[in-house]
């Protein structure tokens, strides 16, 4: 839900427990007390997409046990080792850092992942100011007052065993029954070669050769769930990923959406009445599917630059649901 | 709720579809490690993983374990 500064100052000053998305210079000046937060100024509210830097979004947790962690990408990996068993964690990292590229590469094979259920959101800033070093991506340690540029924060949350968390995602794109079959020899977010239906070729190569639209993701088949791969940057002979690829997968091109309010709503309709405690989307979904001020019929959130549904993810929605 | 050495290889290498992101994410890990070394050894250390994840699931796991179970 949307707040003001003053709104979300009471908050924490009444000791309330808080995951807090919003504007660099006003998550810096927050008082101390039990939250964590990351940049964004992009969020799908009740009222529809909007873009705000005076406007804060706040999730409010009733949780008995919880903790707040910092990491660095020397021990993100120990994220699945302080998470508790019953519970959920939500990771807040900041764009383009150390620890957003030690996730990326290699969170699917930290000890215990997949049997905690981690969550979380890659923090940015306006895209008018992205890449400017006078304008980080942060997060914020609300328990310590700490800002990091390059750390990881993590709110770890327990909740009765009696009640079952479910990590869950919405990808809105399918593939394009015309793409070629693409694999890929190495794995992570910076790529150089693929196979293209088995025969090896430059990424870069291809993507040019093919005038890919790149706005569009790559679509993995992983058992049942299409998880999306976007691509950031084409240089000489180097692909930039917004989320890792894998060997065994393989991946293809994703089909053009005519309407992605359209497309987010229907799966969304289900879901107006299910207990979500946190949701997140992404931000290539918002500006390429011109989101603000489209309304969707649930899961209200920030929009970030990533977003982690157990492995770091791109151009998905992912919710987090209490049974 | 378990599964056999023979239904994880199954669950492993076929192309079936979980209702569950956490199990799809899991048999997609196992898959590359059995595929980088597809041994009696790392098919039991896979089985034991999926037999763990859906003894901690099993509130969840009913649609994906009557699959698992058929296999």
């Amino acid at each position: 839900m949307m707040k003001s500064f003053d709104e979300v100052s009471a908050l924490i000053k009444e000791n309330r427990l808080l995951h807090i998305a919003g504007n660099t210079d006003l998550l810096k000046k927050l008082p101390q007390g039990n939250w964590v937060g990351g940049s964004t100024e992009y969020f799908m509210t009740e009222d529809g997409g909007l873009v705000s830097d005076t406007l804060l979004f706040v999730n409010e947790f009733t949780n008995g046990k919880f903790s707040i962690r910092d990491y660095g990408a020397d021990n993100i990996s120990q994220v699945t080792k302080d998470a508790y068993d019953s519970g959920y964690s939500i990771v807040i990292m900041p764009f383009d850092s150390d620890v957003c590229m030690e996730y990326a590469r290699n969170a699917s094979k930290f000890e215990g992942m997949f049997f905690k259920n981690i969550v979380g959101w890659v923090s940015g800033v306006n895209v008018k100011v992205l890449g400017n070093p006078e304008y980080p991506s942060i997060v914020v340690n609300g328990a310590t007052g700490e800002v990091h540029t390059n750390k990881a924060v993590t709110m770890h949350l327990e909740v009765p065993e009696s009640q079952t968390v479910s990590v869950n995602i919405i990808n809105i794109f399918s593939p394009d029954e015309n793409s070629p079959t693409i694999e890929f020899i190495q794995e992570g977010v910076v790529i150089n070669t693929c196979l293209v239906d088995g025969k090896e070729m430059s990424f870069a190569d291809f993507i040019r050769q093919q005038n890919i639209d790149t706005r569009l993701p790559l679509i993995g088949r992983c058992f049942g769930y299409g998880i999306n791969v976007d691509i950031h940057s084409v240089e000489d002979n180097e692909v930039r990923l917004g989320a890792p690829v894998f060997t065994g997968i393989k991946y293809q091109r994703a089909k053009a959406i005519p309407n992605y309010e359209a497309a987010l709503n229907a799966p969304l309709t289900k879901l107006k009445n299910a207990k979500t405690v946190f949701s997140c989307n992404c931000l290539s979904n918002f500006m390429h599917g011109g989101l603000e001020g489209k309304k969707l019929e649930a899961l209200f959130g920030p929009v970030v630059f990533g977003e982690i549904a157990y492995q770091m993810l791109s151009q998905t929605l992912v919710y987090v649901t209490l049974e | 709720m378990r599964i056999t050495t023979n239904q994880a290889e199954k669950a492993m290498t076929g192309g079936h579809v979980f209702s569950q992101l956490g199990l799809s994410m899991l048999l997609q890990r196992l898959k590359r490690m059995y595929s980088d070394k597809p041994t009696p050894e790392t098919l039991q250390k896979c089985t034991e993983e999926i037999n763990i994840f859906l003894e901690k699931y099993k509130k969840i796991m009913t649609a994906d374990y009557a699959i698992l179970s058929s296999l």
